[in-house]
């Protein structure tokens, strides 16, 4: 067979991946009761899927686009030393690129890895090498548009914007590099993550460690996306700092060396000791970059042969079983079912992450808060200050509508136990309350460290914003259990992401509540007192309500 | 009717089941009394599934009246803590590992630890599973997924077993376990239902017999009674089951015709 007969094969892989990406948990026993919705039904959600995924794609080849665009041309305009504004904004950009294309990939390369289409190719009268070839190019299929769009833009932006062809040569090099390790550890992860699932049992130090370093890799770039859209001036000023004082600190590292590089090609300033360090290290690089693709070749073709299924026998322990109440039952259920799915397991561990972002970025703006002599009333402070715990609530509003998502999975199993809905739904308001109160806690510990004189302002705060945190929690759980819970896939989130948001947004409203109710009191009575009063009876009461809706569930 | 005692542990009167406008089960009555085996038999799409999983709550009833040792099923929870159910299509937490899954359905029953254990031990002996204990799920035999969800069915011995082809799948060695348990449970007063393909095993197994065509119940009693009940004494179980889903004639002209 050519090549080009296999391209137009690996689309029809290509889509059957997708597909099963997002039917990885299958739900069983939830289909419509009709045989014609039936068919119609999975028609349309296949038609749907394709359509999401190109969707994303796309999404992601602008988001690089406006990325880059944004990072090179306002390094340009804020007056900061132009050589490092270009280090900074190269070294930013290749990391959220390495961020984007992992973690947008995560759940597609998940079921590359683990689907069963290689059992059917293997059947089919291909060769071995056929299958391996058409493999390969389904894995580039996942990515194509965005990694495209992020060697063709990036350069180009660079070089438009430092007006030097040389440096965007560089930058092209860099972005190809950054590339081929994206999609090395976005197979790593996938590999990780099937193995957990398959082989299972307890994490292995290796296992941890991983998942460690996923974590990594979402708190950096989406640091530093902070930094690039909020602050630009500010990471310029960090980096410069850091940059004159250990300049050969960062040199080494990537993806410093490449932004150093870079900007040596474009301003050709040379500091030779930064240039052989920077140097010395992207050759580095380029050879790491040049072993992972073997490496990433060879786990496609090994996939290919289906060697990743192989050798997935754990040892067993001895036959016992610890029983729990039926609420931690599930708690442990789902812990372990999310820690072993990436979307799930992004999900959960999402609002922390989001906490922490937000606290440093809240951090900042404080520096320049002096509560006594600011120019907005003081009455308003509390006001303001309330609007950052509030925010990274609504990240957590988006776990309940998940957590009962996991009820679906082999439901036409589960649905035979004796399992009250109440139960379900106090494991999961249990579980989203304590992701909650975590990152609660690591706003507070955070801020005593950064900004201890507002310690005190923000442990009363988030303890007043707690009651009606979790009075939102309760509510929307048991809204979502009436109504939403047989719409809800389980499985990949991201396909339905619309109906958690929009879920989150509708029930963070009564987190609002109170914190409207108080803005209005200030605004007439000019009372931060009564507004305090006011804030505190309202989260009260919605409090109130919601343990009474709970006592009523049956 | 059942009430209190005497109630029987499964009692079906008038049951119809519908997919939209598609009439699954039609008004199916029977009754399982205690120490019964009773089997479901019927051809392909014939609606056996559908009963039972009616009976478990998964599907809703457009009508009919279903009661589990005289409770309704609408009272869930007590009926769901009196049975045991192993599906057609296993289809298990694939994430989590044979003992993981069996705690949580163990916590979720309430179950007493030394008492689950004790049995538990003896079960996953039995049914040889103890080398996969610790295998995720999804890494296990068609198989052995099954006799995963046949342990999770008898681990809190449950007073009714209903079994959705369960030997389908099974080994050899298994399969005469499952038959001996079933057995044994009926023999100290539970009761079983189970639904079923293989003859033999119907004949051999059960006490009495529910033959379902299109829906519909179209012969029901011991495998003797049946047999009256067709005029053929001498017929075996499938003979019976051909002439009560009038596929007889049919399958002498389809192997006629395949042969020429
Ligand atoms: N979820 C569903 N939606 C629509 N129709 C269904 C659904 N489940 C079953 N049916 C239809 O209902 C009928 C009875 O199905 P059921 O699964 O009860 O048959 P069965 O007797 O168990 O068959 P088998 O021996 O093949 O397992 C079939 O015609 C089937 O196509
Ligand atoms: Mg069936």
């Amino acid at each position: 067979m050519n090549n080009s007969e296999l391209w137009q094969l690996s689309k029809k892989v290509y889509r059957e991946i997708v597909f099963q990406s997002v039917f990885s948990f299958r739900t069983g026993g939830l289909l419509p009761q009709s045989p014609k919705d039936v068919g119609k039904n999975i028609e349309s959600i296949a038609k749907n899927v394709e359509f999401n995924v190109v969707l994303n794609k796309v999404m992601m080849a602008f988001f690089i686009g406006f990325m880059s665009g944004f990072t090179f041309f306002s390094g340009v305009l804020f007056k900061v030393d132009r050589e490092l504004a270009a280090v900074c904004s190269v070294s930013t950009l290749l990391i959220s690129i390495l961020f984007i294309i992992v973690f947008m990939g995560i759940q597609v390369t998940t079921s590359f890895v683990s689907s069963r289409v290689t059992d059917i190719l293997i059947l089919l009268p291909f060769s071995r090498k056929d299958v391996s070839k058409i493999l390969t190019m389904c894995f580039i299929r996942i990515f194509d548009i965005p990694l495209i769009a992020a060697v063709l833009i990036i350069p180009v932006a660079y070089g438009l914007s430092y007006g030097s062809i040389s440096g965007a040569l560089m930058v092209l090099w860099s972005v190809i590099i950054t590339e081929v390790f994206a999609l090395t550890i976005s197979i790593a992860l996938a590999l990780s993550f099937y193995n957990k699932a398959v082989r299972g049992g307890g994490g292995s130090k290796l296992g941890i460690l991983t998942r460690f370093f996923y974590m990594a890799i979402w708190i950096v770039p989406m640091f530093l996306m902070y930094m690039i859209f909020g602050f630009t001036t500010h990471i310029a000023e960090f980096v410069k700092s850091i940059a004159q004082s250990i300049p050969y600190a960062l040199a080494p590292l990537y993806p410093f060396s490449l932004g150093f590089l870079a900007s040596l090609a474009t301003f050709q300033t040379y500091n030779p000791n930064i240039t052989i360090l920077s140097i010395a290290s992207s050759l580095i690089y380029f050879v790491l970059a040049v072993y992972s693709s073997k490496w990433l070749m060879e786990k496609i073709v090994g996939i290919g042969l289906g060697s990743t299924a192989a050798g997935a026998r754990v040892i067993a322990g001895k036959v016992f079983i610890k029983i729990e109440e039926p609420w931690l039952g599930i708690v442990k259920k789902d812990l372990r079912i999310a820690s072993r799915s990436p979307s799930y397991f992004s999900m959960l561990i999402m609002p922390i992450l989001q906490t922490i972002i937000l606290t440093f970025s809240l951090s900042s703006v404080l520096r320049s808060t002096n509560l006594n002599q600011s120019t907005i009333p003081i009455e308003y402070i509390p006001f303001s200050l309330l609007i950052f715990p509030a925010i990274s609530l609504l990240m957590i509003l988006i776990l309940p509508p998940m957590l009962l998502s996991i009820e679906n999975v082999a439901y036409s199993y589960t649905g035979s136990l004796p399992l009250k809905r109440k139960t379900v739904i106090i494991a999961k308001i249990l579980l989203t309350s304590i992701i909650y109160f975590i990152s609660s806690l690591t706003m507070i510990l955070l801020i005593a460290v950064m900004r201890s004189h507002l310690l005190t302002v923000f442990i009363v705060l988030n303890g007043i914003l707690t009651l009606s945190a979790i009075a939102s929690i309760i509510i929307e759980t048991i809204f979502v259990s009436k109504i939403l819970i047989q719409r809800l896939s389980s499985g990949n989130i991201y396909f339905k992401m619309i109906y958690y948001v929009l879920v989150a947004i509708l029930f963070f409203l009564i987190t609002m509540m109170p914190l409207i109710v108080y803005g209005m009191i200030v605004l007439f009575t000019q009372s931060g007192l009564l507004g305090m009063a006011s804030l505190i009876i309202v989260s009260t009461i919605e409090f109130s309500i919601a343990l009474l809706l709970l006592t009523k569930v049956k | 009717m059942p009430n209190g005692t005497t109630a029987p542990p499964l009692f079906i009167q008038g049951l119809t089941v519908k997919y939209g406008s598609f009439v699954a089960v039609d008004n199916i009555s029977f009754v399982v009394n205690p120490g019964e085996i009773y089997g479901l038999l019927g051809p392909n799409g014939a609606g056996k599934t559908s009963t039972l999983k009616t009976i478990i709550g998964l599907v809703q009833p457009a009508s009919g009246r279903i009661e589990v040792f005289g409770k309704p099923i609408s009272d869930e929870i007590a009926v769901k803590s009196m049975i045991g159910y192993v599906p057609e299509e296993v289809i298990l937490m694939d994430s989590l590992t044979p003992r993981e899954f069996l705690e949580f359905v163990a916590s979720i029953r309430r179950l007493n630890a030394d008492t689950v254990n004790t049995r538990l031990e003896k079960l996953v002996s039995a049914f040889q599973l103890r080398e996969y204990f610790d295998t995720p799920i999804a890494a296990l035999s068609k198989g052995n997924k099954q006799k995963v969800a046949i342990v999770a069915a008898l681990m809190h011995e449950p007073r009714l077993l209903i079994l959705d082809e369960p030997l389908i799948g099974l080994d050899a060695f298994s399969s005469k376990i499952l038959k001996e348990l079933l057995i044994f449970h009926a023999s100290k007063g539970g009761a079983v239902i189970f639904s079923t393909h293989i003859m033999e095993v119907a004949e051999r197994l059960c006490t009495r017999v529910g033959i379902i065509n299109r829906g519909r119940m179209v012969g029901e009693g011991t495998v003797d009674g049946l047999r009256k009940l067709v005029k053929s004494a001498e017929g075996s179980l499938e003979e019976i089951f051909l002439k009560v889903t009038e596929q007889e004639a049919g399958v002498q002209e389809i192997v006629k015709a395949l042969e020429a």
